[in-house]
């Protein structure tokens, strides 16, 4: 169908779809074509959509009837869209398929492709408030599954908890590696992905095998599981990534599944996941849990300021050359530049890392600690947030004089503080629908606060720890 | 409602009244909410709303909610949260 449709080789189709038995055969279909995916988060404000599906040059969009809404208001501003493959009936004069003619169609074949070919493009948040579209190839896919396949023993008994929308590279596992091995993927929809005692109880019913997600999945299941009431004994490994495990919810959670393996992955969806630590034992509190040995696949190096190897144990900024390395973010040669580092090999011939803005500590022996971001991005519940961005938003509302976002790790949420033009009194609900229109959701502040005058640090920038403290200090 | 309905409102119609305009409120979705909207797959509640929400059922309807009962087929849509609220005050109003 997408053939028949114009659809070919290093095409991008982008896929706009809750997690469903549709989003499996969307990215398969879209891969046979030679074309590669480009997955929307189905929560992204049409704005957002629009700046991407406009940057990556998408033709063809696949998504289900659900989203009509949302696509009749992103086709009410110019667009470049041919075809949408979900809608029953059309839509703005754009030509549409349903999916009773997916199901229906006769498979064509597909263009040959090699293994350097574009599979997809995920697209994460970016400092100036523009997205960056990461472009991988299929070997890229493929190198991560088959290094999580070997890694973790998987194999074709195995069934996977699918809980990472396509928009998380930690999807490779479900959509992949899955079929990689010969394993099943049982797909979460959103609506139990988002309760976790519905979670628990189709992880029991389903007798799940792995689950590969967020410490927060995994803590709402320890703490809103009701854990206690189900049989979980078929589960072996719980592969967590993203962000840290405080130590005491994983203790409690390796103690209340004795027989599972926990395993701690770590990498940047640039060069997908790098390394992998299989846990001994519950941690002590406060433990530093490591991030794990490279694997063996790929090269990793710590580097000071100046690009120099560090002394091993000691704490730099980690660039890593890997195989399944992006080629570089879409259609942004700026960003893509700055995001690698070149070391020479001879003539004109040098080898790429990627420079992930990772602190680690890496031991003579090769095991690598995660320390923190070089940079202003965090991580809140496994999302990638650049508080620059969130800034950006806020400061170029009117009446907004300046503005600083800051993360409450205690509360796990975002708080945006404002100063007002003078004479101003902000209106934090339209500022906050701002927020909404032009973020995805997770990046919108939970709480919008008035500040008369910012602390500020001795070389006069806002005093950003300062403000936490205030912010804890509130109760 | 029901053909038996009489001047007095049934309390399951103020129940999910008094959800309904919970959900619209700024804080939590800040739009109107259909009464059989899918609450979950629409992106009206997130994980962090949905423990607010939970807070609020239990507050307002003098209720304990244990975490095994929250499930899509409980918290779903206004309708469900109706239903569930109802049979857990055993159809009495539970006003505070």
């Amino acid at each position: 169908m997408l053939r028949k449709a114009g659809v070919g080789r290093g095409d991008r189709v982008a896929v706009f779809l809750p997690q469903s038995l549709e989003s499996a055969v969307a990215i398969y279909g879209i891969l046979h074509a030679g074309a590669a995916f480009v997955p929307i988060d189905p929560a992204t404000p049409p704005a957002r959509m629009q700046a991407i599906l406009d940057k990556c040059g998408v033709r063809h969009l696949i998504t289900q009837e659900g989203k009509r809404a949302d696509i009749a208001r992103l086709i009410q501003t110019p667009h470049g869209l041919d075809l949408i493959v979900g809608l029953d009936a059309g839509l703005g004069g754009i030509s549409t398929k349903s999916w009773a003619e997916v199901f229906a169609a006769t498979p064509s074949d597909g263009p040959q492709i090699t293994d350097q070919d574009l599979s997809y493009v995920m697209w994460t948040s970016g400092s100036t408030g523009a997205p960056k579209g990461m472009t991988h190839v299929h070997r890229n896919g493929l190198i991560y599954a088959g290094n999580l396949a070997e890694t973790h023993g998987l194999c074709a008994d195995d069934r996977f908890l699918g809980l990472s929308p396509l928009h998380f590279d930690m999807a490779v596992m479900d959509y992949i590696a899955a079929p990689l091995v010969g394993a099943t993927t049982i797909i979460v929809p959103e609506a139990v992905a988002k309760l976790p005692a519905a979670l628990t109880r189709l992880a029991a019913q389903q007798r799940a095998t792995v689950v590969y997600t967020v410490p927060f999945a995994m803590t709402q299941m320890l703490h809103r599981g009701a854990m206690e009431k189900y049989d979980l004994t078929a589960l072996r490994w719980m592969i967590f990534g993203g962000e840290n495990f405080p130590a005491k919810h994983l203790r409690a959670l390796m103690q209340a599944l004795p027989q599972a393996r926990f395993a701690n992955a770590f990498g940047p969806a640039e060069t997908h996941q790098i390394s992998s630590y299989t846990l001994p034992g519950p941690p002590e509190d406060g433990a530093a849990i490591p991030v794990g040995k490279p694997w063996r696949t790929l090269e990793a190096m710590v580097v000071d300021a100046k690009d120099h190897p560090v002394t091993p144990g000691e704490a730099g900024e980690l660039l890593v050359r890997s195989p399944s390395c992006m080629l570089g973010y879409w259609d942004d040669p700026v960003r893509t530049d700055h995001a690698f580092f070149r070391r020479p090999l001879g003539g004109t011939l040098s080898q790429v890392f990627y420079r992930t803005g990772d602190l680690v500590r890496q031991d003579p022996d090769g095991m690598m600690y995660f320390l923190g971001r070089v940079g202003r991005q965090i991580k809140l519940r496994g999302f990638r947030i650049e508080l620059d961005e969130v800034e950006a938003v806020l400061v170029a509302a009117p009446g907004v004089q300046d503005c600083a976002v800051v993360c409450d790790d205690t509360r796990q949420h975002l708080v945006g503080f404002l100063r007002p033009d003078a004479g101003q009194t902000p209106d934090l609900a339209r500022l906050k629908a701002r927020c909404r229109d032009h973020l995805p959701p997770y990046a919108v502040p939970s709480e919008l606060r008035v500040i008369r005058a910012f602390p500020r640090t001795g070389s006069a920038k806002i005093d950003r720890a300062a403000l936490v403290r205030l912010e804890l200090d509130k109760d | 409602m029901n053909s038996t309905m009489t001047s007095k409102t049934p309390p399951s119609l103020d129940i999910a009244d008094t959800v309904s305009a919970f959900l619209s409120s700024a804080e939590m979705t800040g739009r109107v909410v259909a009464r059989d909207e899918d609450l979950l797959s629409s992106g009206a509640l997130d994980s962090l709303n949905i423990a607010q929400l939970i807070a609020f059922l239990e507050a307002r309807f003098a209720l304990t909610i244990p975490v095994e009962d929250v499930l899509p087929e409980t918290m779903g849509s206004i309708a469900a949260i109706t239903e569930y609220v109802t049979q857990k005050t055993g159809g009495a109003q539970g006003e505070c």
